[in-house]
C-alpha cells in the first residue's frame, strides 16, 4: 500500500520535473524564434532600403550617362526581380533564403556595374546628389552587412539551443526546426566598391 | 532531418562541423584586435592627439550636451587599427560600450580616428539615423574633419565635427530617463555635504573663538563633542570633492576629458551600421 504510494508519488514527480522542464523549453525556444524573426524583419528592410534607393541613383545617373542605358535596365530589372520576392518570416527554408539571396546578390553585381561605369563620368561624380546617393547606398550596405550577421548570430543561437540535449527532445516534440542562415561569402563578394576619392 | 539514412546523417554532421570550424576560425581573425573597456568618459583619446585642455573642454562641451539631450557622441581615437576594418571594428566598439542613453533611444554617436591608418569613422545609433543621415555624416567628414586633419589639427576637426552634429540633433530627443535624475541626485547629494562641511568648520571656528584662542592648530576636527562623526564626514567629502574635477588621477595616461560618468553612463545603445567614413 505505502509502496505503491510511494512510486505514484515518484512518478508523478518526474513527470511534474518533465512538465516544468518542457515548459521551460518550450517558452525559451518560442522566445529564440521571435529574436530570429525580429532579426530577419530587420534583415528585409535593410535590403528594402537598398531597393528603394536604385530609382532616384537611377535617375540621377541617366541625367549623365543615358547612353549606358544597358546596365541602367540591368539594375531596375535585377530589383524588381528581388522586390517581388516574398518570404514568410516564420517559416524560412534554406531554398528560400538561398533564392533571397541570389535574388539580391543580382542587385549588388548590376549596382556594382552602375558604380563602376560611373568612375567615366567627372560630371556624375561631382553632382551633389549623386554623391549624396553613393553614400547612402554604402551606408546601405554596411547596413544590410550588419543585419545580415545578426540574423545568422540569433539564427545559430536558436539552432544551438535546440540542438543541445535535453532541448532537441522538446524541440522534436513541439515541433522547432532549425533556422536557415545565410551564407557567408556569397553578396559580400559582389557588394559594390564605393569609394569617395 | 529525421527521415535521413545514417550515411546522409555522418555527411551532414561532418558539413556541420566544417562550417563551425570556418565559423570559429573567422571569428577568431575578427577578434584579433583588443577593445579598449569603456573609461567612463565621452572622450576617449587612446592616440593622445589632443591636449589637457582640449580634453577638457571637448569632454565638457559633450558631457553638457549629453545631460541636456541625453545623446551620447563619444570620440575615441587609437594609434592602430591593427588590420581590422575600420567599419566592423567601430561598429563593433560602439555596440559593445553601449553608446545611447538607453536600447529604446539607442541614441549614441561615435566618432572614431585610426591615428596611423588616418581613417575616420562616424558610427550613427539606430535612433540618430534620422537626423544624422549616412549622407550629413559624409559631408561633416569631408568638409570639416578631413580638412582640419590635413592641417595636423585634430581638435579643430573633432571639435567642428562634433559641433556641427550637436547642432543637428537639436531637439531630437530630450533627457527625461533616470540618466539625469541619478546626476541631479549626486548633485543634491554634494550640496547636502558642501553644507555640513560648511556647518562644521564654521562650528569648529566658532568653538576656537569662543575659548579664547589658547588652542594649538591641531586641526579643526579635534574640537567639540562629535569628533568621531566628524571626522568619518571629512573622510566622505574629499573623495567626492576629488570626483567632480574630472579624471585628474589619469594625467598620466591622459586619455579622458571632461567630468567623469556625469553624462549618465552608456545605456545599451544600438547600432544598425549607420554613418560614414573617409581618410585624410
Amino acid at each position: 500500500m505505502s509502496r505503491s504510494l510511494i512510486v505514484i508519488a515518484v512518478v508523478a514527480g518526474l513527470a511534474l520535473i518533465l512538465l516544468g522542464k518542457g515548459c521551460s523549453s518550450y517558452n525559451s525556444f518560442v522566445g529564440q524564434e521571435e529574436d530570429v524573426e525580429n532579426a530577419w524583419s530587420k534583415v528585409q528592410s535593410a535590403y528594402q532600403r537598398r531597393a528603394d534607393l536604385i530609382p532616384s541613383l537611377v535617375n540621377t545617373v541617366k541625367g549623365y550617362a543615358n547612353f549606358e542605358q544597358k546596365t541602367l535596365t540591368d539594375v531596375v530589372n535585377a530589383r524588381a526581380k528581388a522586390t517581388s520576392m516574398t518570404i514568410d518570416p516564420s517559416n524560412i527554408t534554406p531554398e528560400q533564403l538561398k533564392e533571397f539571396q541570389a535574388a539580391q546578390s543580382g542587385i549588388s553585381q548590376t549596382l556594382g556595374r552602375l558604380m563602376m561605369i560611373t568612375e567615366n563620368y567627372p560630371d556624375l561624380k561631382a553632382n551633389q546628389q549623386f554623391l549624396e546617393l553613393q553614400s547612402q547606398l554604402e551606408g546601405t550596405e554596411n547596413r544590410i552587412k550588419v543585419e545580415r550577421d545578426r540574423f545568422n548570430d540569433t539564427a545559430t543561437k536558436f539552432n544551438k539551443s535546440i540542438r543541445t540535449f535535453p532541448n532537441n527532445v522538446f524541440a522534436g516534440i513541439f515541433g522547432f526546426s532549425q533556422k536557415a542562415q545565410f551564407e557567408a561569402q556569397a553578396g559580400a563578394e559582389n557588394a559594390p566598391n564605393v569609394s569617395f576619392d | 532531418m529525421i527521415s535521413m539514412n545514417s550515411p546522409m546523417k555522418y555527411l551532414t554532421a561532418i558539413k556541420t562541423g566544417l562550417l563551425l570550424g570556418a565559423f570559429l576560425f573567422t571569428g577568431l581573425l575578427q577578434a584579433q584586435k583588443t577593445m579598449p573597456q569603456p573609461t567612463g568618459y565621452l572622450v576617449n583619446d587612446f592616440a593622445g592627439l589632443m591636449s589637457r585642455p582640449q580634453l577638457d573642454d571637448l569632454g565638457r562641451k559633450l558631457t553638457n550636451y549629453a545631460r541636456e539631450t541625453s545623446i551620447q557622441i563619444v570620440v575615441v581615437t587609437e594609434t592602430s587599427l591593427e588590420g581590422e576594418d575600420i567599419f566592423d571594428y567601430s561598429n563593433r566598439l560602439a555596440r559593445t560600450w553601449g553608446i545611447g542613453a538607453s536600447k529604446e533611444k539607442s541614441n549614441g554617436i561615435l566618432l572614431y580616428i585610426a591615428k596611423d591608418e588616418r581613417k575616420v569613422r562616424i558610427q550613427t545609433g539606430y535612433g540618430v539615423e534620422g537626423f544624422l543621415t549616412d549622407a550629413l555624416s559624409r559631408r561633416i567628414i569631408e568638409q570639416i574633419i578631413v580638412p582640419a586633419f590635413k592641417n595636423g589639427d585634430y581638435y579643430g576637426g573633432i571639435d567642428g565635427a562634433t559641433s556641427s552634429i550637436m547642432e543637428l540633433g537639436k531637439g531630437e530627443f530630450t533627457n527625461e530617463g533616470g540618466g539625469k535624475r541619478k546626476s541631479e541626485g549626486g548633485r543634491a547629494l554634494f550640496l547636502v555635504f558642501l553644507l555640513l562641511f560648511a556647518l562644521i568648520f564654521f562650528l569648529s571656528i566658532y568653538n576656537r573663538n569662543r575659548r579664547g584662542g589658547n588652542e594649538d592648530d591641531g586641526g579643526y576636527y579635534r574640537d567639540g563633542r562629535y569628533d568621531e562623526r566628524r571626522r568619518g564626514g571629512g573622510w566622505f567629502f574629499f573623495p567626492m570633492g576629488g570626483w567632480g574635477s574630472g579624471g585628474g588621477g589619469d594625467s598620466g595616461s591622459g586619455w579622458g576629458g571632461g567630468d567623469s560618468g556625469d553624462f549618465g553612463g552608456f545605456g545599451g545603445g544600438d547600432f544598425g551600421g549607420g554613418g560614414a567614413g573617409g581618410d585624410w
